[in-house]
C-alpha cells in the first residue's frame, strides 16, 4: 500500500515541476540522463527504423531482382488482399479474433496464477526446482511440440493405438475441427505458461517484506496478503503486458497453426497470418506481405493507444504516462 | 533464506494439499514428454518402431545419435560460436536496454513521450527480411558476427519492462542519492540496478535465449560455415523430414527420430545451465525499507 | 492494375520492354510478375546438342525413352576426363547453393574442400543454405545486388525468367547448339532439362537434371509377400484388395500414410493428364477432367474404408520412417528414395507399376526434368568460360575419377575400397558432404548397388516407361505459373483434403476448381495456349 501511495506522490510532484519549467530548462536539467540513453536510441533507430523505410514496397510492385527504388508503383493494389471482402478472408479474420480472445482470457492469466502459486511456496528449494522444470517447454520448437501432442493424442497416438487394439472407444482430438481451438490453446499453455511466470516472479521479488508483515500484524491471513500486497505489486506489470498483448491481437501463433492446418482443414484453422502466407507470400509477393504488416501495425497501434487510455482511466500507469 | 511471509501461520492442510497436487501435475505434464525426448535420443530404431515414435525407457541405450552429431567437430565449433554470441550479445543487450530504460524512467523529463513512442512503435511495425539485409550489407557487416549481435540489442519489449521496474523505485531514494552528490550514472549503478536485479536477470535471460535460439539471421547474413551458430548447424540435421541421412548406399544413419531428439537435447542443455545462476535474483525479496534506511 | 502496368512501361521508357513482352501479360491482371518472358521467344534459341558421354559403359545401358542406365558396382577402371585443372586462373569463385545434408566443416578445417580447390584449380568459396530456407537467402542476395559467381535458382523461384535475363550471364554463345561441345559433360545432359533454362531467345542457366521416372509407388515387397498379396495389381479393384490386405488396424499396420500420392496413383490409372493436356493448341488442366475428380472420390472411399494411417490426412508423418518400420506398406516418393529406403532400413523395396483402372491404358506421370537451375553472374566471356568449365567438371558422370572424387574424396583419407564398394572413413563422412551436386551434376543412373536390386529397378522402369506422359506445359514459360504455382497448389490441396477426410462432399470439388481458375488457373492456361 505504501508503494501505491508513493507512486501517486511522485506523479503529483512531477506534474508540478512540469508546469514551472520551460522545455529548454527541462532539457538542460535532463541532458545527462538523455545522454545515457542516446547511444541505445541511435542503435534502435538504425536497426529498426532504417529498415522500416523498406515498407514502401507495400505500395509497389516489388520483386527482389528489381531493387526497391526501381520497382514500379502499384498504388493500393497490395492492400486488395485485405479489402476484397473475400469470404475466405472474413473466415480467417473471425478465426483470428476468436482465437485471440480465447487466448487472452484463458492463456494470459495462467502464468500469473502459476507465479502466485510458486511465490507462495514455503520451501525455497521446491520453488526453484518447480520453476526450472516448468520453464523447459519454452525451448521446444513448435514442430516438436506439435509432434509430441500428436504422439500422445493423435488418432494413432498412444491412447488411440492402445484403445484400437483393445476395441475401446477412440478419442478424435487431433483432426477434429471442433476441438481445434482448445487444442492449440492448451499447447500454448503447456509451452509458455512456465516461462511467462518469470516476469511476474521478478515483480513479486520486489515486494517489501514489511508490507506482508504489516498485513499479518493487522490480523490478515494469506489471502489478504495476496490480495492487498502481492497482487497490487504486480498489477502495473500485468496491465503493461496486457496492453502490449493487445497490440498483437491479430497475430496468433503462425508457425503453430500453420503446422496443424492439414488435419482440420482451413475452415476451422485459417487465421490472418496463414491466409496472407497462403495467398501472397508463397508466391514471392513481398508487397502484399509489407501491406498486411502495415495494416496490422496500424490496428495494433490503435489498440495499444486505446488500451493505454483505458488503463489511465482506471488509474493505472500503462505503457506510457500522461505527462 | 527466510520465507517471505514470515509472521504468518502456515497454510491449512487442504490448501497445501491442493497446491501440491497442482504443482505435481504441472511438473509431470512437462517432465514426461521431456523424459520421452531424452529416452528417444538414446533408443535404437527397433524400439522406436515398436513404440511408434517415442520411447519412455530405452532398452539398450546408445549414444549413436550424439556421436553422429558431434562427429567431425562441426557441432563443437558451432557451440563455441553460439556461447560467445550469447554471452557478448546478452551482456551488451543488458547495457543498452538498461541505459535506454533508465533515461526514460524519470517522470517528467524532456522528450520522454516521443522517445517512448519511438521505442514502442518498433514493437508494432517491423521490416521485412530484405530491407534488413540491405542495411547489414550497407554497414559492411555481411559474414560478421556483429550482424548477429547488433540488431538484437534494442528490444522494445525489454526496454518497456525494465522502465516499468525503474519507475517503481521510490523518488525519495533517488533524491537522497542526489543530495549525497551522486550523478545520473552513479544513481543508475548504485541505486537503480541493485534495486532491480530481478528484472536485469529477466532481461539477461530473455536476450540470452534470443541469441541462443537465433538461426535465421545467420542464414541471411553469414556465408562462411565456420561462423555458423549452433542452431543453424543443427537445423541442417533436420531440415527436411523427407531427407533421411546420407545419400550413399550402405551408409546407415541413426534413426531420424533419435537424431532429432538428440539435437533437441544438445540445443537445450547449455541454455538450461544459465538458468540457476539467474534464478537466485528472482528469489530474493528486495527490502526497500532497508535501503530507505 | 492494367493502367498501372502501362504507366510503369511509360515510366521506364518501356518501348523496348513492350516489344519483348508477349501481349498476354499486359492483358492479364494481378500478380506481381513483371513483364514476362515467353517460350515463344525461347523457341528462337537452339538448345544445346545432346551428346551422351560414351567413355563409361554401364552394365545395363539406358534407353532413348527414359530407362536409366544401371550399374552393378562402382567401375574400378576410371576415366580421367580432365587432364588439366578446369578452373585454372579463375582465382576466387563464390558459389551459392542449397544443402540437404548436415553441415560439413568449413574450408579451413576440411581436407576434402582443400583438395577440391586443388583439383579445380580455383578457390571455391561455397555458401550453403539449408534447403528449407534457400528461397529467403536467394531473395535477399538478389535484392542486395551483389551476386555470387555461381548461384542455384530454385525451380519455383518467383520471377525466375526476369531475374535470369536481367541479372545473370547470357550463355547462348557458349552453349547453344553445337557450341556445347566444348563442355562434354554439359552436353551429356538431356535436352528436356535445358528447356527450363531458356528465356527470351537465350540460354541463361544450366540445369540440374532429374530423370523422367518421377514418383514411384513404393511397396514393402517383403510385407506383401508375407501376406501373399499381389505386388502388381492389374486393376483398381485388385489395388484396393492389396491395400485392404495390408491393413491391420489392431496391430497399427496400414496401407498408406498420405493421401496425395494415392490420389495421383488412382488418377494415373484413370489416365488423368500430367498437370496439363494440350488439345490442338488449347491447354486443359488436369483439374478440369472428370477423371481427376473421380480419383479424389475414390481416395475418399479408401479413407473411409480405413486403409490409411489414422493421422495420414494432412499430417506431418515421417513417411519414410513409417515405411521402413512397416507401419505403412505403400508410399509414393521420388525415384531416388528407392536405394535410400532399402539401405537405410534394410528392407525389401519394390515399385508398384500403375495398372489400368478397369481395362484401358494407364499413364505414368513424367517427373520434372530439373531439380533447379544454376546461373552465373554477368562477366566477361573468359570468366564465364572458366565458370562453365568448373560446372562441366562437376557434372562428370560415374566412372570418371572426377565423379569418384566428388562423391567420396581421396582414397585412403576419405574412403577405402571394401570389395566393390567405396566406403567412407570417419573423415569422409563429415567432410565429403559439400552440396556440389546442387551446383552441377551428371544425369542420375541406377545403382551402383547389388545386381538384383538394380535389375528389379530396371524391370520396373521398363514396365512403366511406355506409359510415360509428359506435362506439355513443362517446357513452356508462364510467369503466372511460376509465381502462383504454390498458392494454387495449396488451394487445391486444401479442397482435396476437405473431401478426402469426409469434411466436405465431392461436389465441393467443382467450387474449388472454379476458384482455382479465377485465382490464376485461367491465366496460366492463356499464357501456355498463346505460345
Amino acid at each position: 500500500m505504501t508503494l501505491v501511495l508513493q507512486r501517486k506522490t511522485v506523479a503529483r510532484s512531477n506534474q508540478r515541476t512540469q508546469k514551472t519549467l520551460s522545455g529548454r530548462q527541462r532539457f538542460r536539467r535532463d541532458r545527462f540522463l538523455l545522454l545515457i540513453g542516446l547511444p541505445g536510441i541511435l542503435l534502435l533507430v538504425l536497426f529498426h527504423y532504417v529498415p522500416l523505410l523498406g515498407n514502401v514496397i507495400a505500395f509497389k510492385d516489388y520483386a527482389p531482382y528489381l531493387g526497391i527504388t526501381e520497382a514500379p508503383w502499384a498504388g493500393l493494389d497490395n492492400f486488395r488482399v485485405i479489402v476484397d471482402g473475400d469470404p475466405d478472408f472474413v473466415n480467417a479474420l473471425v478465426n483470428t479474433l476468436v482465437i485471440s480472445f480465447v487466448q487472452l482470457v484463458l492463456v494470459f492469466p495462467v502464468p500469473i496464477a502459476l507465479a502466485l502459486l510458486l511465490n507462495s511456496l514455503l520451501s525455497e528449494r521446491l520453488k526453484r526446482v518447480a520453476q526450472s522444470i516448468l520453464y523447459l517447454p519454452h525451448f521446444m520448437s513448435w514442430v516438436i511440440v506439435v509432434a509430441i501432442f500428436q504422439h500422445m493424442l493423435g488418432n494413432a497416438g498412444l491412447y488411440n493405438t492402445w484403445a484400437r487394439a483393445h476395441d475401446l472407444p477412440l478419442l478424435t482430438i487431433i483432426g477434429n475441427p471442433d476441438l481445434f481451438i482448445p487444442l492449440i490453446t492448451s499447447q500454448v499453455i503447456w509451452k509458455d505458461a512456465g516461462w511467462s511466470t518469470i516476469i511476474f516472479l521478478a515483480a513479486m521479488s520486489r515486494v517489501d517484506t514489511q508490507l506482508y508483515e504489516s498485513v499479518a500484524v493487522d490480523g490478515g491471513g494469506r489471502w489478504r496478503q495476496l490480495w492487498h500486497v502481492t497482487l497490487p505489486a504486480i498489477r502495473p506489470v500485468i496491465v503493461l503486458l496486457l496492453i502490449l498483448r493487445l497490440g498483437d491481437v491479430l497475430s496468433v501463433g503462425f508457425e503453430q497453426i500453420f503446422l496443424q492446418q492439414g488435419p482440420v482443414g482451413l475452415d476451422a484453422s485459417e487465421v490472418l497470418d496463414t491466409y496472407v502466407y497462403n495467398r501472397g507470400i508463397v508466391g514471392g509477393n513481398w508487397g502484399v506481405a509489407a501491406a498486411v504488416g502495415l495494416v496490422k501495425g496500424l490496428i495494433g497501434t490503435i489498440l495499444v493507444l486505446g488500451a493505454n487510455k483505458v488503463a489511465h482511466l482506471f488509474g493505472e500507469r500503462g505503457v506510457y504516462s500522461k505527462w | 533464506m527466510v520465507n517471505l511471509i514470515s509472521g504468518t501461520a502456515p497454510p491449512s492442510t487442504p490448501v497445501r494439499g491442493l497446491k501440491g497436487v497442482v504443482l505435481i501435475v504441472a511438473c509431470a505434464l512437462v517432465l514426461v514428454p521431456f523424459l520421452a525426448v531424452l529416452s528417444t535420443s538414446l533408443a535404437d530404431q527397433q524400439q522406436i518402431t515398436s513404440s511408434g515414435g517415442y520411447v519412455l525407457f530405452p532398452h539398450d541405450p546408445s549414444f549413436a545419435a550424439y556421436e553422429a552429431i558431434f562427429r567431425g567437430g562441426v557441432v563443437t565449433r558451432a557451440t563455441i560460436v553460439s556461447v560467445l554470441l550469447t554471452v557478448v550479445g546478452s551482456g551488451l543487450s543488458i547495457v543498452v536496454v538498461v541505459s535506454i530504460a533508465y533515461s526514460l524512467s524519470r517522470p517528467g523529463t524532456w522528450g520522454q513521450r516521443p522517445l517512448l513512442f519511438i521505442v514502442l512503435f518498433t514493437l508494432l511495425f517491423s521490416a521485412g527480411i530484405i530491407p534488413n539485409y540491405l542495411l547489414i550489407k550497407e554497414l559492411g557487416l555481411i559474414d560478421s558476427y556483429w550482424a548477429l549481435i547488433l540488431p538484437g540489442l534494442t528490444s522494445a519489449f525489454q526496454i518497456i519492462i525494465v522502465r516499468a521496474f525503474f519507475l517503481d523505485v521510490p523518488a525519495e531514494i533517488i533524491d537522497a542519492a542526489r543530495i549525497d552528490g551522486a550523478n545520473e550514472l552513479q544513481i543508475l549503478t548504485r541505486v537503480m540496478l541493485p534495486l532491480s536485479k530481478a528484472v536485469v536477470a529477466v532481461v539477461g535471460l530473455f536476450s540470452a535465449v534470443g541469441y541462443w535460439n537465433a538461426y535465421f539471421n545467420a542464414i541471411l547474413y553469414i556465408n562462411s560455415p565456420e561462423k555458423w551458430p549452433l542452431q543453424l548447424v543443427l537445423r541442417t540435421y533436420v531440415v527436411d523430414n523427407t531427407q533421411v541421412g546420407g545419400d550413399l548406399p550402405g551408409e546407415v544413419m541413426p534413426p531420424q527420430q533419435s537424431l532429432q531428439m538428440a539435437i533437441l537435447v544438445v540445443s537445450l542443455v547449455p541454455i538450461c545451465l544459465v538458468y540457476p545462476f539467474l534464478q537466485k535474483h528472482f528469489a530474493k525479496g528486495v527490502v526497500l525499507g532497508a535501503v530507505k534506511g | 492494375m492494367q493502367s498501372n502496368r502501362r504507366d510503369f512501361l511509360k515510366l521506364t521508357g518501356g518501348a523496348s520492354l513492350l516489344a519483348a513482352t508477349s501481349g498476354t501479360v499486359l492483358a492479364g491482371c494481378g500478380g506481381s510478375d513483371g513483364p514476362g518472358a515467353t517460350a515463344k521467344a525461347a523457341a528462337k534459341a537452339t538448345p544445346p546438342e545432346y551428346l551422351p558421354y560414351g567413355s563409361v559403359k554401364p552394365d545395363l545401358p539406358g534407353t532413348a525413352d527414359g530407362v536409366m542406365p544401371g550399374f552393378f558396382k562402382y567401375p574400378r577402371q576410371l576415366v580421367d576426363a580432365y587432364q588439366d585443372k578446369p578452373g585454372a586462373g579463375a582465382g576466387e569463385v563464390k558459389i551459392l547453393t542449397n544443402m540437404f545434408n548436415p553441415a560439413p566443416p568449413g574450408a579451413g578445417s576440411n581436407t576434402y574442400w582443400k583438395s577440391l580447390n586443388d583439383r579445380v584449380g580455383a578457390n571455391l568459396d561455397i555458401t550453403m543454405t539449408p534447403a528449407a530456407d534457400y528461397v529467403s537467402k536467394l531473395s535477399t542476395v538478389i535484392a542486395g545486388g551483389d551476386l555470387p559467381d555461381i548461384l542455384m535458382i530454385a525451380s519455383k523461384f518467383p520471377n525466375r525468367g526476369e531475374m535470369l535475363t536481367k541479372l545473370c550471364a547470357d550463355l547462348t554463345s557458349h552453349l547453344s547448339g553445337a557450341a556445347v561441345k566444348d563442355y562434354q559433360f554439359l552436353a551429356n545432359l538431356p535436352t528436356d532439362s535445358w528447356l527450363p533454362a531458356m528465356y527470351k531467345g537465350g540460354i541463361h542457366a544450366i540445369p540440374i537434371a532429374r530423370s523422367v521416372i518421377g514418383t514411384i509407388m513404393f511397396s514393402r515387397a517383403d510385407l506383401l509377400e508375407a501376406r501373399s498379396l499381389n505386388p502388381e495389381p492389374a486393376s483398381y479393384a485388385e489395388f484396393v484388395e492389396t491395400a485392404k490386405g495390408l491393413t491391420d488396424a489392431k496391430a497399427n499396420k496400414w496401407a498408406f500414410g498420405a493421401s496425395k500420392g494415392v490420389t495421383t496413383f488412382i488418377g494415373n490409372m484413370l489416365g488423368v493428364p500430367n498437370v496439363w493436356k494440350e488439345d490442338g493448341g488449347k491447354f486443359v488442366s488436369e483439374l478440369e477432367v472428370p477423371e481427376r475428380k473421380e480419383a479424389v472420390a475414390r481416395t475418399a472411399e479408401l479413407v473411409k474404408a480405413g486403409v490409411f494411417h489414422p493421422d495420414a490426412l494432412g499430417g506431418k508423418l515421417q513417411l519414410r520412417d513409417l515405411f521402413g518400420n512397416g507401419t505403412i506398406a505403400l508410399n509414393a516418393d521420388g525415384y531416388a528414395a528407392w536405394d535410400l529406403m532399402a539401405d537405410t532400413y534394410g528392407v525389401d523395396v519394390g515399385g508398384m507399376p500403375v495398372p489400368a483402372y478397369d481395362g484401358g491404358k494407364p499413364v505414368q506421370r513424367e517427373g520434372a526434368a530439373i531439380f533447379a537451375l544454376t546461373a552465373f553472374k554477368k562477366a566477361g566471356d573468359d570468366r564465364v568460360k572458366q565458370l562453365l568449365r568448373i560446372c562441366d567438371w562437376l557434372a562428370a558422370p560415374l566412372g570418371t575419377s572426377e565423379y569418384l572424387f566428388r562423391r567420396f574424396g581421396v582414397e585412403g583419407i576419405h574412403y577405402t575400397w571394401k570389395g566393390d564398394k567405396p566406403e567412407r572413413t570417419s573423415a569422409g563422412k563429415t567432410q565429403v558432404s559439400l552440396p556440389l551436386e546442387y551446383v552441377a551434376d551428371a544425369p542420375h543412373v541406377l545403382g551402383p548397388s547389388n545386381e538384383q536390386r538394380v535389375r528389379t529397378q530396371r524391370a520396373y522402369q521398363e514396365k512403366i516407361v511406355p506409359n510415360l506422359l509428359a506435362n506439355p506445359g513443362a517446357g513452356l514459360y508462364s510467369a503466372t505459373s511460376i509465381s502462383k504455382a504454390d498458392e494454387l497448389d495449396k488451394l487445391i490441396n486444401a479442397a482435396e483434403l476437405d473431401i478426402v477426410s469426409g469434411r466436405k462432399p465431392i461436389s465441393s470439388w467443382d467450387d474449388a476448381v472454379a476458384n482455382w481458375k479465377k485465382r490464376g488457373g485461367d491465366k496460366i492456361r492463356d499464357e501456355y495456349s498463346n505460345q
